[in-house]
Protein backbone atom coordinates (compact mmCIF):
# COMPACT_ATOMS: atom_id res chain seq x y z
CA UNK A 1 0.00 0.00 0.00
CA UNK A 2 2.79 2.35 1.06
CA UNK A 3 4.77 1.39 -2.04
CA UNK A 4 1.82 2.04 -4.40
CA UNK A 5 1.32 5.44 -2.78
CA UNK A 6 5.01 6.19 -3.14
CA UNK A 7 5.21 5.27 -6.82
CA UNK A 8 2.04 7.24 -7.60
CA UNK A 9 3.64 10.24 -5.90
CA UNK A 10 6.82 9.75 -7.90
CA UNK A 11 5.05 9.61 -11.24
CA UNK A 12 2.99 12.67 -10.36
CA UNK A 13 6.21 14.53 -9.47
CA UNK A 14 7.86 13.31 -12.68
CA UNK A 15 4.93 14.54 -14.78
CA UNK A 16 4.95 17.94 -13.06
CA UNK A 17 8.73 18.16 -13.62
CA UNK A 18 8.37 17.25 -17.30
CA UNK A 19 5.62 19.81 -17.77
CA UNK A 20 7.77 22.42 -16.05
CA UNK A 21 10.77 21.49 -18.20
CA UNK A 22 8.84 21.95 -21.44
CA UNK A 23 8.32 25.59 -20.42
CA UNK A 24 12.04 26.20 -19.91
CA UNK A 25 13.87 28.48 -22.30
CA UNK A 26 16.04 26.24 -24.46
CA UNK A 27 19.72 26.62 -23.57
CA UNK A 28 21.89 26.68 -26.71
CA UNK A 29 25.21 24.77 -27.00
CA UNK A 30 27.26 27.98 -26.99
CA UNK A 31 25.55 29.08 -23.75
CA UNK A 32 26.84 26.07 -21.80
CA UNK A 33 30.27 27.40 -20.81
CA UNK A 34 29.35 27.67 -17.11
CA UNK A 35 27.53 24.32 -17.10
CA UNK A 36 30.61 22.63 -18.57
CA UNK A 37 32.85 23.59 -15.64
CA UNK A 38 34.02 20.55 -13.62
CA UNK A 39 32.40 21.89 -10.43
CA UNK A 40 29.01 21.92 -12.19
CA UNK A 41 28.96 18.18 -12.86
CA UNK A 42 27.17 15.73 -10.57
CA UNK A 43 29.92 13.10 -10.78
CA UNK A 44 32.60 15.02 -8.89
CA UNK A 45 35.71 13.32 -7.52
CA UNK A 46 35.11 9.55 -7.84
CA UNK A 47 37.60 8.44 -5.15
CA UNK A 48 36.36 11.10 -2.71
CA UNK A 49 32.74 10.03 -3.34
CA UNK A 50 33.63 6.37 -2.85
CA UNK A 51 35.26 7.06 0.55
CA UNK A 52 32.39 9.25 1.73
CA UNK A 53 29.63 6.87 0.59
CA UNK A 54 31.42 3.91 2.14
CA UNK A 55 31.80 5.76 5.45
CA UNK A 56 28.12 6.74 5.64
CA UNK A 57 27.07 3.26 4.50
CA UNK A 58 28.90 1.80 7.50
CA UNK A 59 27.45 4.25 10.06
CA UNK A 60 23.89 5.02 8.96
CA UNK A 61 20.75 3.11 7.94
CA UNK A 62 20.33 4.79 4.53
CA UNK A 63 22.46 4.31 1.44
CA UNK A 64 22.42 4.65 -2.36
CA UNK A 65 20.54 7.08 -4.56
CA UNK A 66 23.31 8.35 -6.82
CA UNK A 67 24.02 5.22 -8.85
CA UNK A 68 24.01 1.44 -8.88
CA UNK A 69 26.69 -1.15 -8.16
CA UNK A 70 29.73 -0.80 -5.96
CA UNK A 71 29.18 -3.95 -3.95
CA UNK A 72 28.65 -4.72 -0.29
CA UNK A 73 31.02 -5.04 2.60
CA UNK A 74 31.08 -6.44 6.12
CA UNK A 75 30.94 -2.96 7.62
CA UNK A 76 27.17 -2.80 7.96
CA UNK B 1 20.16 26.83 -38.88
CA UNK B 2 16.78 28.32 -39.77
CA UNK B 3 17.38 31.00 -37.16
CA UNK B 4 20.89 31.71 -38.48
CA UNK B 5 19.60 32.45 -42.00
CA UNK B 6 17.95 35.65 -40.79
CA UNK B 7 20.85 36.75 -38.59
CA UNK B 8 22.89 39.81 -39.69
CA UNK B 9 26.41 38.87 -40.98
CA UNK B 10 28.26 40.48 -38.02
CA UNK B 11 26.05 38.72 -35.45
CA UNK B 12 26.35 35.44 -37.38
CA UNK B 13 30.15 35.73 -37.27
CA UNK B 14 30.08 36.31 -33.49
CA UNK B 15 27.75 33.34 -32.99
CA UNK B 16 29.90 30.99 -35.05
CA UNK B 17 33.05 32.15 -33.20
CA UNK B 18 31.33 31.61 -29.86
CA UNK B 19 30.17 28.15 -30.87
CA UNK B 20 33.64 27.25 -32.13
CA UNK B 21 35.25 28.59 -28.94
CA UNK B 22 32.83 26.63 -26.75
CA UNK B 23 33.23 23.38 -28.63
CA UNK B 24 37.02 23.60 -28.68
CA UNK B 25 37.42 23.91 -24.89
CA UNK B 26 39.58 21.00 -23.72
CA UNK B 27 37.62 18.17 -22.15
CA UNK B 28 34.37 20.06 -22.37
CA UNK B 29 31.34 18.23 -21.13
CA UNK B 30 28.37 19.66 -23.00
CA UNK B 31 26.18 19.99 -19.94
CA UNK B 32 26.47 16.44 -18.72
CA UNK B 33 25.62 14.71 -22.02
CA UNK B 34 28.71 12.55 -21.95
CA UNK B 35 31.16 12.66 -24.81
CA UNK B 36 34.13 10.34 -25.24
CA UNK B 37 37.08 11.57 -23.13
CA UNK B 38 40.14 12.92 -24.93
CA UNK B 39 42.52 12.32 -22.03
CA UNK B 40 43.13 9.62 -19.47
CA UNK B 41 43.32 10.29 -15.72
CA UNK B 42 45.18 8.46 -13.01
CA UNK B 43 44.34 9.31 -9.38
CA UNK B 44 45.52 8.30 -5.94
CA UNK B 45 43.84 9.14 -2.64
CA UNK B 46 44.65 8.41 0.99
CA UNK B 47 42.01 8.37 3.73
CA UNK B 48 42.58 8.57 7.47
CA UNK B 49 39.42 7.92 9.52
CA UNK B 50 38.98 7.80 13.28
CA UNK B 51 35.73 7.50 15.23
CA UNK B 52 34.97 8.00 18.91
CA UNK B 53 32.15 7.57 21.40
CA UNK B 54 32.30 8.35 25.09
CA UNK B 55 30.61 6.29 27.75
CA UNK B 56 31.48 2.95 26.23
CA UNK B 57 32.28 -0.03 28.42
CA UNK B 58 35.35 -2.05 27.67
CA UNK B 59 34.55 -5.76 27.77
CA UNK B 60 38.01 -6.56 29.08
CA UNK B 61 38.05 -4.19 32.04
CA UNK B 62 34.28 -3.75 32.45
CA UNK B 63 34.85 -0.06 33.11
CA UNK B 64 34.29 3.08 31.19
CA UNK B 65 37.50 4.93 30.43
CA UNK B 66 38.69 7.79 28.32
CA UNK B 67 41.06 5.40 26.58
CA UNK B 68 38.12 3.60 25.05
CA UNK B 69 36.70 6.78 23.49
CA UNK B 70 38.61 6.20 20.29
CA UNK B 71 37.13 3.17 18.62
CA UNK B 72 37.72 2.36 14.97
CA UNK B 73 40.58 3.67 12.85
CA UNK B 74 40.73 3.16 9.09
CA UNK B 75 43.66 3.94 6.86
CA UNK B 76 42.79 3.50 3.20
CA UNK B 77 44.66 3.84 -0.08
CA UNK B 78 42.85 3.97 -3.40
CA UNK B 79 43.94 4.21 -6.99
CA UNK B 80 41.80 4.92 -10.07
CA UNK B 81 42.57 4.89 -13.76
CA UNK B 82 40.43 6.03 -16.69
CA UNK B 83 41.69 5.59 -20.24
CA UNK B 84 40.07 6.58 -23.54
CA UNK B 85 40.21 3.82 -26.14
CA UNK B 86 39.81 4.23 -29.91
CA UNK B 87 37.90 7.51 -29.65
CA UNK B 88 34.55 5.95 -28.76
CA UNK B 89 35.35 3.84 -25.71
CA UNK B 90 36.82 4.25 -22.26
CA UNK B 91 38.02 1.78 -19.65
CA UNK B 92 37.95 2.64 -15.93
CA UNK B 93 39.39 0.67 -13.07
CA UNK B 94 39.86 1.37 -9.39
CA UNK B 95 41.30 -0.40 -6.40
CA UNK B 96 41.03 0.32 -2.68
CA UNK B 97 42.66 -1.18 0.38
CA UNK B 98 41.22 -0.45 3.85
CA UNK B 99 43.18 -1.33 6.98
CA UNK B 100 40.69 -1.36 9.85
CA UNK B 101 41.63 -1.60 13.53
CA UNK B 102 40.16 -0.75 16.92
CA UNK B 103 37.07 -1.92 18.73
CA UNK B 104 33.37 -2.19 17.96
CA UNK B 105 30.45 -2.45 20.44
CA UNK B 106 28.44 -5.68 20.66
CA UNK B 107 25.25 -3.72 21.38
CA UNK B 108 24.41 0.00 21.54
CA UNK B 109 27.70 1.55 22.66
CA UNK B 110 28.57 -1.24 25.08
CA UNK B 111 30.80 -4.29 25.34
CA UNK B 112 33.61 -3.28 23.06
CA UNK B 113 35.30 -6.06 21.17
CA UNK B 114 38.62 -5.68 19.42
CA UNK B 115 38.66 -5.90 15.66
CA UNK B 116 41.26 -5.91 12.94
CA UNK B 117 40.53 -6.42 9.27
CA UNK B 118 41.82 -5.68 5.84
CA UNK B 119 39.55 -5.06 2.86
CA UNK B 120 40.61 -5.14 -0.77
CA UNK B 121 38.08 -4.03 -3.35
CA UNK B 122 38.31 -3.34 -7.05
CA UNK B 123 36.13 -2.62 -10.00
CA UNK B 124 36.50 -2.36 -13.74
CA UNK B 125 34.07 -0.88 -16.24
CA UNK B 126 33.94 -0.34 -19.98
CA UNK B 127 31.96 2.53 -21.49
CA UNK B 128 30.86 2.90 -25.11
CA UNK B 129 30.12 6.49 -26.21
CA UNK B 130 27.37 6.88 -28.80
CA UNK B 131 26.28 10.10 -30.52
CA UNK B 132 23.52 10.67 -27.97
CA UNK B 133 24.32 8.40 -25.10
CA UNK B 134 26.53 5.93 -23.31
CA UNK B 135 26.44 2.28 -22.27
CA UNK B 136 28.63 1.02 -19.41
CA UNK B 137 29.25 -2.48 -18.13
CA UNK B 138 31.08 -3.03 -14.86
CA UNK B 139 32.34 -5.75 -12.55
CA UNK B 140 33.34 -5.33 -8.92
CA UNK B 141 34.70 -7.44 -6.10
CA UNK B 142 35.32 -6.75 -2.42
CA UNK B 143 37.10 -9.16 -0.08
CA UNK B 144 37.58 -9.25 3.68
CA UNK B 145 38.40 -12.16 5.98
CA UNK B 146 34.73 -12.62 6.76
CA UNK B 147 32.94 -11.05 3.78
CA UNK B 148 33.17 -11.43 0.01
CA UNK B 149 31.05 -9.43 -2.44
CA UNK B 150 30.94 -9.88 -6.21
CA UNK B 151 28.88 -7.60 -8.40
CA UNK B 152 27.88 -6.75 -11.96
CA UNK B 153 26.40 -3.48 -13.22
CA UNK B 154 24.90 -2.16 -16.44
CA UNK B 155 24.19 1.53 -16.94
CA UNK B 156 23.09 3.70 -19.81
CA UNK B 157 22.38 7.33 -20.66
CA UNK B 158 20.35 8.83 -23.49
CA UNK B 159 20.35 12.55 -24.32
CA UNK B 160 17.75 14.64 -26.13
CA UNK B 161 18.75 16.13 -29.48
CA UNK B 162 19.66 19.48 -27.88
CA UNK B 163 21.46 17.59 -25.06
CA UNK B 164 19.56 19.58 -22.44
CA UNK B 165 17.82 16.49 -21.09
CA UNK B 166 19.62 13.23 -20.30
CA UNK B 167 17.83 10.10 -19.15
CA UNK B 168 19.79 7.51 -17.24
CA UNK B 169 19.05 3.97 -16.15
CA UNK B 170 21.05 1.39 -14.25
CA UNK B 171 20.89 -2.19 -13.05
CA UNK B 172 23.25 -3.96 -10.66
CA UNK B 173 23.44 -7.38 -9.10
CA UNK B 174 25.52 -8.23 -6.05
CA UNK B 175 26.20 -11.69 -4.60
CA UNK B 176 27.70 -11.59 -1.12
CA UNK B 177 29.00 -14.30 1.22
CA UNK B 178 29.32 -13.73 4.96
CA UNK B 179 31.26 -15.78 7.49
CA UNK B 180 29.17 -15.82 10.69
CA UNK B 181 31.29 -18.35 12.56
CA UNK B 182 34.32 -20.46 11.84
CA UNK B 183 32.21 -23.54 12.58
CA UNK B 184 29.29 -22.78 10.28
CA UNK B 185 28.93 -22.55 6.49
CA UNK B 186 29.11 -19.05 5.02
CA UNK B 187 25.77 -17.22 4.73
CA UNK B 188 24.64 -15.66 1.45
CA UNK B 189 23.00 -12.41 0.42
CA UNK B 190 21.82 -11.24 -2.99
CA UNK B 191 20.94 -7.62 -3.78
CA UNK B 192 19.48 -6.32 -7.06
CA UNK B 193 19.42 -2.55 -7.71
CA UNK B 194 17.52 -0.55 -10.33
CA UNK B 195 17.85 3.16 -10.95
CA UNK B 196 16.17 5.56 -13.37
CA UNK B 197 16.75 9.27 -13.54
CA UNK B 198 16.79 12.46 -15.52
CA UNK B 199 19.32 15.29 -15.69
CA UNK B 200 17.91 18.57 -16.98
CA UNK B 201 19.58 21.83 -18.00
CA UNK B 202 17.31 24.46 -16.46
CA UNK B 203 19.08 27.70 -17.40
CA UNK B 204 22.56 28.70 -18.55
CA UNK B 205 23.56 28.59 -14.86
CA UNK B 206 21.41 25.78 -13.46
CA UNK B 207 21.27 22.04 -13.87
CA UNK B 208 19.19 19.55 -11.88
CA UNK B 209 19.02 15.79 -11.48
CA UNK B 210 16.27 13.53 -10.23
CA UNK B 211 16.86 9.80 -9.57
CA UNK B 212 14.60 7.02 -8.37
CA UNK B 213 16.27 3.88 -7.03
CA UNK B 214 14.80 0.58 -5.99
CA UNK B 215 16.60 -2.38 -4.51
CA UNK B 216 15.56 -5.91 -3.56
CA UNK B 217 17.71 -7.87 -1.14
CA UNK B 218 17.43 -11.44 0.12
CA UNK B 219 19.63 -13.41 2.48
CA UNK B 220 21.65 -12.70 5.59
CA UNK B 221 21.29 -9.08 6.76
CA UNK B 222 22.35 -9.50 10.40
CA UNK B 223 25.68 -8.48 11.84
CA UNK B 224 27.44 -11.59 13.22
CA UNK B 225 29.48 -9.48 15.65
CA UNK B 226 26.45 -8.06 17.49
CA UNK B 227 24.79 -9.64 20.51
CA UNK B 228 21.12 -10.65 20.43
CA UNK B 229 20.84 -9.84 16.75
CA UNK B 230 18.38 -11.32 14.27
CA UNK B 231 17.33 -9.13 11.34
CA UNK B 232 14.78 -10.09 8.64
CA UNK B 233 16.03 -12.19 5.69
CA UNK B 234 14.92 -9.64 3.13
CA UNK B 235 15.36 -5.91 2.73
CA UNK B 236 13.94 -3.76 -0.07
CA UNK B 237 15.04 -0.14 -0.37
CA UNK B 238 13.63 2.88 -2.18
CA UNK B 239 15.58 6.08 -2.76
CA UNK B 240 14.69 9.39 -4.35
CA UNK B 241 17.56 11.77 -4.98
CA UNK B 242 17.18 15.37 -6.14
CA UNK B 243 20.24 17.52 -6.86
CA UNK B 244 20.63 21.04 -8.14
CA UNK B 245 23.87 22.77 -9.16
CA UNK B 246 23.93 26.55 -9.60
CA UNK B 247 26.70 28.71 -11.01
CA UNK B 248 27.22 32.19 -9.53
CA UNK B 249 28.46 34.52 -12.24
CA UNK B 250 29.45 37.22 -9.72
CA UNK B 251 31.86 34.95 -7.81
CA UNK B 252 32.59 32.29 -10.46
CA UNK B 253 31.58 29.77 -7.76
CA UNK B 254 29.13 26.88 -7.83
CA UNK B 255 26.69 25.56 -5.23
CA UNK B 256 25.52 21.96 -4.95
CA UNK B 257 22.25 21.35 -3.15
CA UNK B 258 20.93 17.82 -2.68
CA UNK B 259 18.19 15.94 -0.92
CA UNK B 260 17.77 12.18 -0.63
CA UNK B 261 14.69 10.36 0.61
CA UNK B 262 15.20 6.75 1.72
CA UNK B 263 12.96 4.03 3.04
CA UNK B 264 13.32 0.30 3.49
CA UNK B 265 11.30 -2.69 4.59
CA UNK B 266 13.13 -2.70 7.94
CA UNK B 267 11.04 0.39 8.67
CA UNK B 268 13.83 2.97 8.40
CA UNK B 269 12.95 6.28 6.75
CA UNK B 270 15.93 8.56 6.15
CA UNK B 271 16.25 12.16 4.97
CA UNK B 272 19.61 13.55 3.84
CA UNK B 273 20.25 17.22 3.05
CA UNK B 274 23.53 18.22 1.39
CA UNK B 275 24.99 21.64 0.71
CA UNK B 276 28.37 22.47 -0.85
CA UNK B 277 29.85 25.59 -2.37
CA UNK B 278 32.98 25.63 -4.54
CA UNK B 279 34.88 28.90 -4.79
CA UNK B 280 37.81 29.11 -7.24
CA UNK B 281 40.69 31.49 -6.48
CA UNK B 282 43.75 32.67 -8.39
CA UNK B 283 46.66 30.35 -9.25
CA UNK B 284 44.54 27.21 -9.48
CA UNK B 285 43.27 27.21 -5.88
CA UNK B 286 39.73 26.20 -5.04
CA UNK B 287 37.96 25.91 -1.68
CA UNK B 288 34.77 23.96 -1.03
CA UNK B 289 33.06 24.20 2.38
CA UNK B 290 30.31 21.62 2.89
CA UNK B 291 27.63 20.61 5.34
CA UNK B 292 25.23 17.67 5.55
CA UNK B 293 22.33 16.82 7.80
CA UNK B 294 20.99 13.30 8.06
CA UNK B 295 18.11 11.90 10.08
CA UNK B 296 16.46 8.50 10.28
CA UNK B 297 13.65 6.72 12.08
CA UNK B 298 14.36 3.42 13.84
CA UNK B 299 13.92 -0.01 12.28
CA UNK B 300 10.68 -1.70 13.40
CA UNK B 301 12.63 -4.31 15.36
CA UNK B 302 15.22 -1.98 16.93
CA UNK B 303 15.43 -2.17 20.72
CA UNK B 304 16.56 1.11 22.21
CA UNK B 305 18.57 1.60 25.36
CA UNK B 306 16.25 1.51 28.37
CA UNK B 307 17.98 2.23 31.69
CA UNK B 308 14.91 0.86 33.53
CA UNK B 309 15.21 -2.46 31.73
CA UNK B 310 18.91 -3.05 31.03
CA UNK B 311 18.41 -6.66 29.93
CA UNK B 312 15.66 -5.80 27.37
CA UNK B 313 14.02 -9.03 28.57
CA UNK B 314 10.61 -8.76 26.87
CA UNK B 315 11.80 -7.29 23.61
CA UNK B 316 14.51 -9.91 23.24
CA UNK B 317 11.89 -12.66 22.90
CA UNK B 318 10.74 -11.14 19.56
CA UNK B 319 11.68 -13.00 16.38
CA UNK B 320 13.48 -10.04 14.82
CA UNK B 321 15.57 -7.77 16.98
CA UNK B 322 18.64 -5.57 16.91
CA UNK B 323 20.46 -3.45 19.46
CA UNK B 324 22.69 -1.92 16.79
CA UNK B 325 22.45 1.84 17.25
CA UNK B 326 22.85 2.37 13.49
CA UNK B 327 19.28 1.02 13.16
CA UNK B 328 17.99 3.38 15.84
CA UNK B 329 16.57 6.87 15.53
CA UNK B 330 19.06 9.72 15.32
CA UNK B 331 20.18 12.82 13.52
CA UNK B 332 23.70 13.66 12.34
CA UNK B 333 25.62 16.70 11.15
CA UNK B 334 28.73 16.79 8.98
CA UNK B 335 30.94 19.83 8.47
CA UNK B 336 33.90 19.84 6.17
CA UNK B 337 36.13 21.64 3.72
CA UNK B 338 37.96 20.54 0.60
CA UNK B 339 40.88 22.47 -0.85
CA UNK B 340 42.05 21.79 -4.38
CA UNK B 341 45.11 23.12 -6.18
CA UNK B 342 45.62 22.77 -9.92
CA UNK B 343 49.42 22.67 -10.16
CA UNK B 344 49.51 22.90 -13.95
CA UNK B 345 47.47 21.69 -16.89
CA UNK B 346 47.89 18.05 -15.91
CA UNK B 347 48.46 17.80 -12.16
CA UNK B 348 45.87 18.33 -9.42
CA UNK B 349 46.23 17.87 -5.65
CA UNK B 350 43.48 17.99 -3.02
CA UNK B 351 42.91 17.83 0.71
CA UNK B 352 39.60 17.27 2.49
CA UNK B 353 38.68 17.32 6.17
CA UNK B 354 35.31 16.24 7.60
CA UNK B 355 33.87 16.17 11.10
CA UNK B 356 30.72 14.16 11.91
CA UNK B 357 28.49 13.96 14.98
CA UNK B 358 25.52 11.63 15.45
CA UNK B 359 23.01 12.14 18.30
CA UNK B 360 19.66 10.56 19.11
CA UNK B 361 18.25 13.94 20.15
CA UNK B 362 19.06 15.40 16.70
CA UNK B 363 16.47 13.16 15.01
CA UNK B 364 14.04 15.24 12.96
CA UNK B 365 11.06 13.55 14.61
CA UNK B 366 12.33 14.62 18.02
CA UNK B 367 11.62 11.12 19.39
CA UNK B 368 15.26 10.19 20.01
CA UNK B 369 15.60 9.81 23.78
CA UNK B 370 19.29 10.68 23.96
CA UNK B 371 20.28 7.81 26.22
CA UNK B 372 23.08 6.61 23.90
CA UNK B 373 26.19 8.76 23.93
CA UNK B 374 26.87 10.81 20.76
CA UNK B 375 29.01 9.14 18.11
CA UNK B 376 31.69 11.17 16.28
CA UNK B 377 34.20 10.71 13.55
CA UNK B 378 36.75 12.83 11.79
CA UNK B 379 38.37 11.99 8.50
CA UNK B 380 40.84 13.56 6.15
CA UNK B 381 41.78 12.72 2.60
CA UNK B 382 44.86 13.64 0.57
CA UNK B 383 44.76 13.09 -3.16
CA UNK B 384 46.71 13.63 -6.34
CA UNK B 385 45.72 13.09 -9.95
CA UNK B 386 47.34 13.43 -13.32
CA UNK B 387 45.79 13.86 -16.74
CA UNK B 388 47.61 12.17 -19.64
Amino acid sequence: MMRTYFFNTFFLMAMISMTACTNLKKVQPWEKGALAKPEMTFDGDALDNAYVEHTYFSKEGSSGGGGVGGGGCGCN
Amino acid sequence: MTQLKNTPPLELGKTVLLMAATLSLPGINLAQAETAPEHGIISYKYLDYLDAQSGVVDSASGASSSLSNNRVAVKANSLALMMPVAGEWSVSASFVNDAISGASPKYHSSELTKLKDNRNAGNISVTRYLPRGTVSVGLNKSKENDYVSKGFSLQGTFASEDKNTTLNAGFALSNDEIRVSEYLPWEKKQVTDWLIGVTQVLTIHDIAQFNLGYSVGNGYFSDPYKSGENRPESKDRTTVLARWNHYFKATNGASHIGYRYYNDTFGIVGHTFMLEYTQPFANGWSVMPLTRYYTQTAADFYIGLDPANPLFSEAMSARYKSLDQRLGEFGAWTWGVKVTKQLNENWLVDFKYEQYKQKESWALSGNGNGTIEPFNFRSYQVGISRKF
